[in-house]
């Protein structure tokens, strides 16, 4: 359940970012927010999966449409809103700007960004 | 129905020396310690993580070396995140790997308010030589970073200079540069000679009897019984562990972190920052206790920045090339807590930013756009999401003033056999990377000590 609420929060992510749907980069970034997620402090992952499990209800109850209120939720004046919204849209910038295609897309050099982020990771 | 009661029996280990933590303090202790003939074992929490090529980034390295998937939430009157490592060899596996020295003024300054015998900034600077030398601490070879020229060109229209950070890397066989971590040099070390290194193995409580640590509990109920225990887990595990296992007078009540602000920055020709390691160029004196530096420029961490002012994909495609990442961080002063929450695992950090640190980090981000609009920047944009933190110290202060937790050689009080030996001990901020000051101070600890070479 919390999965299928992570990948709609994902799919509206990556829309955002990319100005259209891609799925397969939607999945990929819900595995790093699972992840992320599981490492939390547990009153953390508690609230962010209750955030999550709102955001899933909110857009159901508007019709579907996530992007729309990813939108609405990143300029939100409550923090709570915001502040989730923020950093899961963060996380996902991290998986989705680690993908070929998007360096690709970019008209940027994957090779180059590899050989610095070695430096620091090995 | 017969019921069938089966006790788990503990495994029980035993060393001389018991080090928890891996990060720059645990690992240095582990090796100069092992390096003397001592039985030494090292518990980290933490994963032993070798990346692979293919996954040596940040997205790839976020569930198994960043603590919390990469941002720790803090208690503040601003958002406020910090990161920390939580794998084998600590922060020291994320961080840039710039090395400064303590200052010698602020030496002098933390010898005479915190009362530390012995601290003087020879003795310091000795050890830190010692360090500087493991680690192949050395200029940045990247000098035509071309973040570092327009912050160059930028101080000097507003009329300050700065200086060029040593960076803790050795160039291997092949010519590939490679960060000095902890992993890969006193931990290697430790491990050779003789130290045993036990990863995915989080410390729970410290088991006294009377003022003596006898053994250390761990989550998967281990007992490690020792005759002297390190305590090394950083800035916040530290007086997270110690307040467990009961002891609390002075412990936590000090944080120190340097809130930072990220800056991307446009330029007219492309300058490809991100094909270039993170510069090593810092500026002072803009404002009080503020620094400024170009920050790593992966398309990744700019998105994060530029997205919050609209930037999309199409935006990007042609832009990205253009950015480049800086930051504005300040001195924060050591007023932050830590404390257990109920539930495992469960701890709340709060760090109130105050006013003057806020005043200081406007003042410098006003200078920097200034310095940079002159230089010939044409856009800047201030993160809007949180400020950041990777420095955080003086949990449990060193020195015999009121405030300290251990003594002037980090001796934890109240006890006859347990050293603090991470950035926990310093008194305060050093104003500068802690990496460096930490590592020099723990040395100096040690010598003290134990009387290794």
């Amino acid at each position: 359940m919390r999965n299928r609420i992570i990948q709609l929060f994902t799919r509206a992510a990556v829309a955002y970012l990319r100005g259209e749907p891609d799925d397969r980069r939607a999945e990929v970034a819900a595995n790093l927010v699972a992840n992320a997620i599981s490492l939390m402090r547990p009153h953390f992952q508690i609230a962010v999966t209750l955030g999550l499990g709102y955001f899933a209800l909110v857009t159901a109850l508007s019709g579907g449409r996530a992007e729309a209120r990813l939108r609405a939720w990143l300029k939100a004046r409550l923090p709570p809103q915001r502040d989730l919204s923020l950093f899961l849209l963060n996380l996902v910038i991290i998986a989705y700007f680690d993908d070929p295609e998007t360096f690709r897309e970019l008209d940027l050099s994957f090779n180059d960004y590899s050989r610095v982020e070695r430096f620091y990771y090995t | 129905m017969t019921k069938i009661k089966i006790k788990m029996q503990k495994s029980k280990l035993r060393s001389k020396f018991l080090i928890i933590g891996s990060g720059a303090g645990g690992a240095l202790s582990a090796c100069y310690l092992a390096e003397r003939g001592d039985d030494v074992l090292v518990l980290e929490e933490g994963p032993r993580f070798d990346a692979a090529d293919a996954h040596a980034n940040m997205a790839g390295t976020l569930a198994d070396i960043w603590r919390e998937g990469g941002a720790i939430p803090i208690q503040s009157n601003r958002r406020l995140v910090v990161a920390e490592g939580r794998v084998l060899g600590g922060s020291t596996m994320l961080n840039a790997g710039l090395f400064h020295r303590l200052p010698e003024d602020v030496a002098a300054a933390w010898a005479r308010d915190h009362r530390i015998a012995a601290f003087s900034y020879d003795a310091l600077t000795s050890c830190q030589k010692k360090i500087e030398t493991a680690l192949g601490v050395a200029p940045d070879p990247d000098a035509n970073h071309p973040a570092d020229r327009l912050l160059k060109d930028a101080a000097a229209r507003i009329g300050l200079t700065g200086t060029d950070v040593p960076v803790a890397g050795t160039t291997d066989a092949t010519g590939r540069r490679r960060k000095s971590n902890m992993r890969r040099t006193y931990l290697a070390r430790a491990e050779a000679a003789g130290a045993r290194i036990r990863t995915d193995s989080r410390a729970r409580r410290i088991q006294f009897s009377g003022s003596r640590a006898a053994s250390v509990e761990t989550d998967d109920g281990t007992v490690v019984a020792c005759e002297q225990l390190i305590v090394s887990a950083g800035a916040l595990q530290t007086p997270l562990l110690l307040r467990r296992s009961g002891i609390a007078k002075n412990i936590g009540n000090t944080l120190a972190v340097h809130p930072t602000i990220r800056v991307a920055v446009r330029t007219r020709e492309p300058s490809d920052a991100y094909r270039h390691a993170m510069s090593s160029y810092q500026i002072k004196g803009a404002a009080p206790g503020v620094t400024i530096g170009a920050s790593v420029t992966t398309p990744g961490t700019l998105a994060s920045v530029l997205t919050m002012h609209g930037f999309r994909q199409p935006e990007l495609r042609d832009q990205m090339s253009r950015f480049a990442l800086y930051y504005v961080s300040v001195k924060g002063a050591p007023r932050g807590h830590i404390r257990n929450l109920p539930g495992r695992g469960n701890y709340l950090v709060s760090y109130p930013i105050a006013p003057d640190e806020l005043t200081a980090l406007q003042k410098g981000y006003d200078a920097f756009v200034r310095g940079l609009t002159e230089a010939g920047a044409t856009a800047v944009y201030p993160s809007l999401r949180a400020l950041i933190s990777i420095h955080m110290m003086a949990s449990c202060p060193l020195g015999e003033d009121a405030r300290a937790a251990t003594d002037s050689f980090g001796l934890l009080r109240g006890a006859d056999n347990v050293f603090i030996h991470d950035a926990s001990i310093l008194p305060e901020s050093p104003g500068v990377n802690p990496q460096g000051p930490l590592m020099a101070v723990v040395l100096r600890c040690l010598k003290h000590n134990f009387p290794v070479q």
